[in-house]
């Protein structure tokens, strides 16, 4: 490893530092924030993720991949940025009106996404498990705090307190299996790992390795098994924070996944197929079934949320069919992650929008009547559960054409029929919103007044998802672009 | 505008959306007014691409353009014998629901009609992509107005008929995408041309034949997949029910046609039988069942069931005969069957039941509807010198080719779908007239104005179907060359 190169690393790390640097400076100001400083908080972290955006759409334009040993620069990882970027900039719009109404403070509250963020974006920028674990361990710690922001709220708590335990074995795994790969390879880099010798001299080693932090990831994506943690705390957590938690998160959960299975896919001993079939399977399975039986909103996006991770761990299932990767399958993989938090977190902003202080609002029929109060409203509501079920012309439905088409292409057929069964169940509870919203009635209805941003939010998502939906040819190229120069 | 008149025809219900938008709440009959237009122009679209289309057994008026790069999939359309006939009449029905429906609603008509125009779209969309992607993209958005027009203007079980009605829908249609997904990674392409005599293996074609069946005999409805549809059909409102049984039932067996069989010929000779005895089961079991509905809308749905049946058994009969009755059918059917929820619904409007046991004698209050009520039963029981007739003949005649026994049995099946109807209208027309039918007022303007174009075309394609023949002829014999290609065994 040669000697840092500060002028490159600052330069190709900046939607990284800014990141980093918004929040400090946030930080900073937190202790003077009263009512105009609040507005001048938010501006400033939506400026620093605006401009981490600019940054890293001009990494990805520059296009040569490079590695430094412990971060990478490649197209795959600045595409990753994207959408996490996306994600925190929604999020932060969706809070503006939110965190005033739960008594949150703001000043902490932007920082640590921020922070969360920058920790999603190192993990995609890992050229080392290490450093994979630090990303995950900034993004964990901001994220475990942030879920129990809502003061005097004993769900909130609980919800930290839920997510700060399972996490932390979460990582406990993690760095298990972090120990194995070092004891197999002889380091943790992934660029070392890639090198492994076939056979590996140790494939028990390496075997641990790799389930224990499967294990840890899995967590971290609440796919089943390892699920049983997200409902809780995804209902007990703010809003804008499980908005955020749902995407962000579990966006930087599949990056470190995908990172993982760049380097040691190779490894013929690994049982890729059987293991990740399985748990694509089951999570796809489970959260769709359970989900079914939900009353409140949030529990439900959240199982949603599961569901949809079995989806894209399809696209994963799929990329790494035979031990060898398919390129544009993990392409398809970054489509769904991104059209997910599009439609995710417009799903959110509703919630948000119908919640009030007090009275939470949060069951199926607080939404009864909607349409007649605010047609709008609703009408983004249905397109975001049909778009989530995968109707055309959506861009759920796009992401999810991509993925089965790749897994089709894998030969993972059985699979593929039960994704598509899967979705058809997703249809019976996605609609249940829908009938109450649009085919019954209610007697008195008092919404509170609804902000700007968060109708632009809305509107955003809105209009996203269906020119996306119907022309998404650009983004999907722009995706498997990204995958093309993949640097260890 | 000429040289992409179908994408034309399909987006053009979409402007009538804009007037929608944009008249102020509770000017309704500026909304219908804006509707009525919005829905001429399609119409006037279709007709001229129904004189302008040649007949020539290849697609016509194709339009391609490419649409998801890296995955070859294009926005490619055209039109054939088949197509077109069901894009017409699609494009007829809309302006009609719209007028039949012209009193009812009020206060939330606006969303009635914007999902009727989407509707329409989505229909003339499913008839005319040529691309297996563009097809399943039209072929599920329509899902969406539909289960809002049955969930948000229907009766009293509507919200249990509506997600009835998506769920059956959607099971067969994403098993459906996974067969066109495995298609593209045999086939390599989303084009319905390249992919006709794509040499398969015979186990493959089993399966992915199995997999578009479902979709579309659960759409047909053939029995035993024919559940949804009563409860649709009687839930749905009028307009709603109009078009479902006068389109939406033939996306199923236009699916068989355009896909299923042709894509898969070796799976399709060998499911033939077993399709053919489910359509036997579904005319028989529909005409019984029918009997015994004491619900008008009910016993419609039934019959369609029947005559679905009849549609299926010409087509799989793979005779030219049977199959050019089988498309002449699915046209007919919308007409008639389109005509007789429409006359339900009217009569429904004036006493808001439609329990045949309310009825009797409304001959005499109602000389003008009892007029056309009884011509359009005549044709939908097939009598001679109205379309049902010539349909229903050519089936009988094609299938009695492939196999005596199933005609022989559809036969009597078409004998108990008569005696179904006669019954009902003796019923509901003749004896005497109870008291609180007696005031009943007879058709307006308006409502005649609705029928008349319908009973027209009964009586044209009745006494001279050879308009519409001489335009399929040439796609029926293309069909069949199709379906005759077996690639384990080369050209038979």
């Amino acid at each position: 490893m040669a000697s840092v190169d500060w002028t490159t690393l600052t330069a190709l790390a900046a939607p990284i530092l800014i990141l980093l640097g918004a929040g400090l400076l946030i930080l900073l100001l937190a202790p003077l924030a009263r009512k105009a400083f609040s507005v001048l908080i938010l501006i400033l972290s939506a400026l620093a993720i605006g401009c981490a955006l600019l940054a890293a759409w001009g990494g990805w334009l520059s296009g040569a991949p490079l590695s430094l040993g412990l971060l990478l620069f490649d197209r795959l990882a600045y595409g990753f940025d994207f959408v996490l970027l996306l994600a925190a900039l929604l999020t932060v719009f969706l809070s503006k009106d939110y965190l005033p109404e739960e008594n949150i403070r703001d000043g902490e509250y932007y920082a640590l996404v921020l922070f969360a963020t920058a920790g999603g974006m190192i993990i995609a920028h890992a050229a080392d498990l290490i450093v994979l674990f630090l990303g995950l361990e900034i993004a964990s710690l901001s994220a475990y705090v942030l879920c129990g922001m809502k003061r005097n709220v004993v769900k909130s708590y609980e919800a930290s307190l839920k997510y700060f335990i399972m996490g932390s074995i979460a990582s406990g795994f993690l760095v298990y299996g972090i120990a194995m790969a070092y004891g197999a390879a002889g380091s943790t880099s992934f660029a070392k790992l890639q090198q492994l010798s076939i056979p590996p001299a140790e494939p028990v080693l390496i075997l641990l390795a790799v389930a224990l932090i499967l294990i840890g990831i899995g967590f971290k994506i609440a796919a089943v098994p390892f699920h049983l943690w997200s409902p809780d705390v995804y209902e007990g957590a703010p809003t804008s924070v499980t908005a955020f938690m749902a995407t962000a998160i579990k966006t930087a959960g599949f990056a470190a996944l995908i990172r993982v299975a760049l380097a040691v896919g190779h490894i013929p001993q690994i049982p890729w197929t059987a293991v990740l079939w399985t748990l694509a399977a089951l999570t796809m399975t489970v959260g769709n079934l359970v989900a079914l039986r939900q009353h409140n909103i949030k529990r439900l996006l959240a199982y949603s949320s599961i569901a949809h991770a079995g989806y894209a761990l399809v696209g994963v299932t799929a990329a790494l069919q035979k031990n060898t990767l398919a390129e544009s399958t993990i392409a398809s993989v970054l489509f769904y992650l991104f059209a997910y938090s599009l439609m995710t977190i417009g799903a959110f902003a509703v919630v948000i929008a119908i919640g009030r202080r007090g009275d939470q609002a949060e069951e199926l029929t607080d939404y009864a009547g909607l349409s007649e109060k605010h047609p709008f409203l609703a009408a983004a509501m249905a397109l975001f559960l049909f778009s989530l079920t995968g109707m055309p012309p959506t861009i759920g439905f796009v992401g999810k054409f991509y993925l089965f088409s790749g897994a089709m292409e894998a030969g993972l057929y059985g699979l593929v029929v039960v994704g598509v069964l899967n979705s058809a169940v997703s249809a019976y509870y996605y609609l249940g919103p829908i009938v109450k919203m649009y085919f019954q009635k209610r007697k008195e209805y008092a919404l509170p007044p609804l902000s700007y941003t968060l109708l632009a939010t809305i509107f955003l998502c809105v209009f996203v998802i269906l020119y996306l939906g119907i022309f998404p040819s650009n983004v999907f190229l722009m995706a498997r672009e990204s995958v093309r120069q993949i640097v260890f | 505008m000429i040289s992409n008149l179908l994408t034309w025809t399909i987006f053009s219900p979409l402007l009538g959306l804009i007037p929608l938008a944009l008249i102020p709440r509770g000017r309704e009959s500026a909304m219908r007014m804006a509707a009525v237009i919005a829905s001429l122009v399609p119409l006037a679209l279709s007709c001229a691409l129904f004189a302008r289309f040649r007949g020539t057994g290849e697609f016509e008026f194709q339009e391609i353009v490419p649409w998801l790069q890296g995955f070859k999939v294009d926005y490619r359309l055209g039109v054939d014998g088949f197509s077109v006939p069901l894009i017409v009449l699609t494009a007829l029905l809309v302006p009609l629901v719209i007028l039949q429906s012209w009193k009812d609603y009020s206060g939330k008509i606006r969303g009635f009609l914007g999902f009727l125009l989407v509707l329409e779209t989505g229909l003339i969309g499913v008839f005319s992509s040529l691309d297996l992607f563009l097809f399943y993209v039209f072929w599920e958005a329509m899902l969406v107005p539909m289960y809002f027009l049955i969930g948000g203007w229907g009766g009293e079980r509507r919200i249990y008929a509506a997600i009835k009605f998506v769920l059956f829908t959607m099971v067969g249609s994403l098993l459906m995408l996974a067969a066109i997904l495995y298609l593209y990674s045999a086939g390599g392409s989303f084009n319905l041309t390249d992919l006709y005599g794509l040499n398969l293996p015979v186990k493959a074609q089993m399966f992915l034949f199995a997999a578009f069946a479902l979709a579309f005999a659960i759409k047909v409805p053939l029995f035993p997949f024919h559940t949804w549809l009563p409860d649709a059909h009687v839930e749905a409102p009028t307009g709603g029910s109009v078009l479902l049984a006068g389109v939406l039932l033939k996306m199923g067996t236009y699916g068989f046609v355009r896909f299923a069989m042709p894509l898969f010929p070796t799976a399709s000779a060998a499911f033939a039988p077993v399709i053919a005895v489910l359509a036997v089961i579904g005319v028989i079991y529909g005409s019984l069942v029918a009997m015994v509905q004491p619900d008008l809308k009910k016993l419609v749905a039934y019959t369609s069931v029947a005559h679905l049946g009849f549609v299926m058994l010409g087509l799989v009969s793979l005779t030219p005969q049977g199959v050019m009755g089988a498309s002449l059918q699915m046209v007919n059917h919308g007409l008639s069957t389109g005509a007789l929820f429409l006359l339900v619904g009217m009569i429904y409007d004036r006493r808001h039941t439609r329990e045949i046991a309310a009825f009797g004698g409304l001959a005499a209050p109602m000389p003008l509807y009892t007029v056309l009520f009884l011509i359009v039963t005549l044709s939908s029981i097939a009598l001679p010198a109205t379309n049902g007739f010539v349909g229903e003949f050519l089936i009988l005649l094609g299938s009695y080719k492939s196999n005596p026994v199933t005609a022989a049995l559809a036969t009597t099946g078409g004998v108990f779908g008569a005696a179904v109807m006669l019954w009902m209208v003796k019923k509901v027309f003749f004896g005497p007239v109870t008291e609180e039918n007696k005031a009943l007022a007879d058709l307006s303007v308006r409502e005649v104005a609705v029928m008349v174009p319908l009973v027209v075309l009964i009586f044209w394609i009745g006494v001279g179907p050879g308009f519409l023949t001489k335009k399929m002829e040439k796609s029926v014999t293309k069909f069949i060359e199709r379906t005759q290609w077996h690639p384990s065994i080369g050209q038979r």
